[in-house]
């Protein structure tokens, strides 16, 4: 273990515990107009908002004005081979400033090679190489920034034959070597930790917990032997465990519910949200982890505005 | 298919290479597996650890079934009512066709399906002709790209635009008229009145189709947006050829009735005076701005 909860408060890199957050979804947008917020804060998906200038970019200043926006973004490719691209930075950078952006963050993954983009969290080799290589544009994206950057540990399926270290190592080192920030997705810990056969305690515990700043919380679904980071169901007794482990282990940091697909209402989301803060007062709710057939998921980026409550909004004039 | 002379380890742009030729296939996993091995000379049993809970091929799938799941949703998110008018089994088979040959390229999905209607009208040139039965969807399709961009472009919400005085227009006072980035103009080969059953019903799940136009005939259509609200208009051709002579730079009221009456052959001081009572209400639908000073124009 590299810290404690001891230097909680001087490390997150000096960036706050802000209480129990939501990730905002455009369909939600009325409810949060008619209702108020309700939640400490909002974590934004940054490519939903980078070159848009319509009626979500609008709301999105008008919350950016009463509560905190954190930008967590999945195609910065942190990962690839491929040179970074400084046009998507540039713009990184000018929608945190317009949004006043507590954090931004991404993920540990490569999303594309030169001019494809999967627009998909693939996984990393985990070796010195591989490390050296992220070391040195995290530098890179922190000096563009001009901030921290938070980075997250992905879900995976597969691992790599090249590995030399486990992923709790890397990302440790990665964060040690660098000074980044860490979002610890537990959801992501829990499935990996299946898939792949590692005890998730021990990945929570290896981590240098003065850098996590922010806790993922997401319901998974078991498709045959797999788990799969779905983001469409309730978050499941294991994960609840592994986030009150987090929560203990960091002294307290951020958290963020996640819902992509078959998105609940508001309401239901508030309620799922407030599990969280039992879970802090001691009580673990009960839910299975949900079951599907197949494999036949797309991994979960928010990645559109919905067609029917976006569109619905259009209409016919006369010239 | 097995690689017998293991080669060094992959170096990470091999190994991304190889994996994005195995996940992106448009023939599926397996011919994408046996493409990186012969280009790349790995196979997945030399790229990947041996899988604790799954076979390899099982974890893999997650990401290619993911990949095109992911774009055809987005695809199918900017596209409801082309989707719905060519049904699901269609749709996709032109989408995974267009990502082929187009994989996504930009950092935002936002940006994924703006060559689809290139694609279409390209691969489907006998199609856009007058009275095949997918003109009709091709319109669809356009029209439904340009309400993406419109919804998403920079418009006059946020700037200080104030409307044209309509005396000082009446007046002569010189007037440049420009476009906003969400004003959009189409010809199409049938009325506004035919989409918009389509438009609305893409909007609301489970809806039946409406019925194919009967008729067509070559109308101009805009769609501007204002307070963030998207718009279409049914325009006569004077309106939509002035505007079109501002889209790309601003030009003066004058140039613009010009290139109407030019267009439409008629006289240019009668579009001069239908423009100049109409930028008032053209200004107000977000379709178009104004500025204006003192000076009389010339001609």
């Amino acid at each position: 273990m590299h810290s404690t909860s001891q230097g909680a408060s001087q490390a997150r890199l000096g960036l706050p515990n802000l209480g129990m957050g939501l990730g905002l979804r455009t369909q939600h947008l009325p409810a949060i107009l008619a209702g108020g917020a309700r939640v400490d804060w909002f974590e934004i998906i940054s490519e939903n908002f980078i070159d848009h200038a319509g009626y979500s970019a609008h709301v999105l200043e008008q919350l950016a004005a009463q509560l905190p926006i954190v930008m967590h973004g999945v195609s910065l490719s942190i990962g690839s081979a491929s040179p970074l691209n400084l046009e998507y930075l540039r713009k990184l950078r000018e929608l945190a400033n317009r949004v006043s952006a507590v954090w931004v963050s991404d993920h540990i993954c490569w999303t594309g090679l030169g001019s494809h983009n999967s627009h998909d969290l693939l996984p990393l080799p985990f070796h010195e190489s591989s490390l050296q290589h992220l070391i040195q544009r995290v530098h890179q994206v922190q000096d563009i920034l001009q901030r921290p950057l938070v980075l997250e540990n992905p879900s995976s399926y597969i691992q790599f034959a090249d590995s030399t270290m486990p992923e709790w190592e890397f990302i440790s080192r990665l964060a040690l070597a660098t000074g980044c920030g860490l979002l610890l997705d537990v959801n992501n810990v829990y499935v990996s930790a299946h898939n792949h056969g590692f005890d998730a305690i021990d990945y929570l515990r290896a981590l240098p917990h003065s850098h996590i700043v922010q806790l993922h919380l997401a319901g998974p679904t078991r498709a045959g032997e797999l788990l799969i980071d779905t983001h469409d169901a309730p978050v499941p007794t294991p994960v609840w465990q592994l986030y009150a482990l987090a929560q203990e282990l960091t002294g307290g940091v951020s958290t963020l519910l996640e819902w992509d697909a078959n998105v609940p209402d508001y309401e239901d989301l508030l309620a799922e949200l407030a599990k969280a803060s039992a879970v802090l007062a001691g009580q673990l709710p009960q839910q299975a982890v949900q079951q599907q057939q197949g494999l036949q998921f797309a991994h979960p980026i928010d990645f559109h505005l919905p067609a029917a409550s976006q569109h619905s909004h259009d209409h016919l004039e006369p010239a | 298919m097995t690689i017998s002379n293991q080669p060094e380890p992959a170096t990470l742009v091999q190994l991304q290479q190889w994996m994005l030729a195995s996940i992106t296939n448009p023939q599926g996993l397996t011919a994408g597996l046996q493409h990186a091995t012969i280009a790349h000379g790995r196979d997945a049993s030399s790229m990947l650890a041996k899988g604790k809970v799954a076979d390899v091929q099982a974890g893999l799938a997650v990401y290619a079934n993911g990949y095109w799941l992911r774009l055809l949703a987005c695809l199918q998110s900017d596209y409801p009512a082309l989707r719905l008018h060519l049904g699901e089994d269609l749709f996709n088979f032109f989408c995974r066709s267009y990502l082929a040959s187009f994989p996504p390229a930009s950092y935002s999905l936002h940006d994924l399906g703006s060559h689809f209607t290139r694609f279409l009208r390209h691969t489907q040139r006998s199609a856009a002709r007058e009275g095949h039965s997918l003109r009709f969807p091709l319109e669809l399709a356009l029209i439904e790209h340009a309400r993406n961009c419109a919804q998403r472009a920079p418009g006059l919400e946020q700037t200080d635009y104030t409307a044209p005085d309509p005396m000082a227009v009446l007046l002569g006072a010189k007037t440049v008229i420009s476009l906003p980035a969400t004003t959009r103009l189409l010809l199409t080969a049938h009325p506004l009145a035919a989409f918009q059953p389509w438009l609305a019903a893409a909007t609301v799940s489970g809806s039946d189709r409406p019925q194919h136009p009967l008729v067509s005939a070559t109308s101009c259509i805009a769609i501007s947006r204002h307070r963030y609200h998207v718009s279409w208009h049914a325009l006569e051709d004077w309106q939509f050829y002035a505007l079109s002579a501002a889209r790309r730079q601003a030009r003066t009221l004058s140039h613009c009735a010009q290139a109407a009456a030019r267009r439409c052959h008629m006289p240019v001081a009668e579009i001069h005076a239908k423009l100049s009572l109409w930028l008032p209400v053209a200004s107000a639908a977000g379709l178009l701005m104004t500025a204006q000073n003192t000076t009389t124009e010339q001609g």
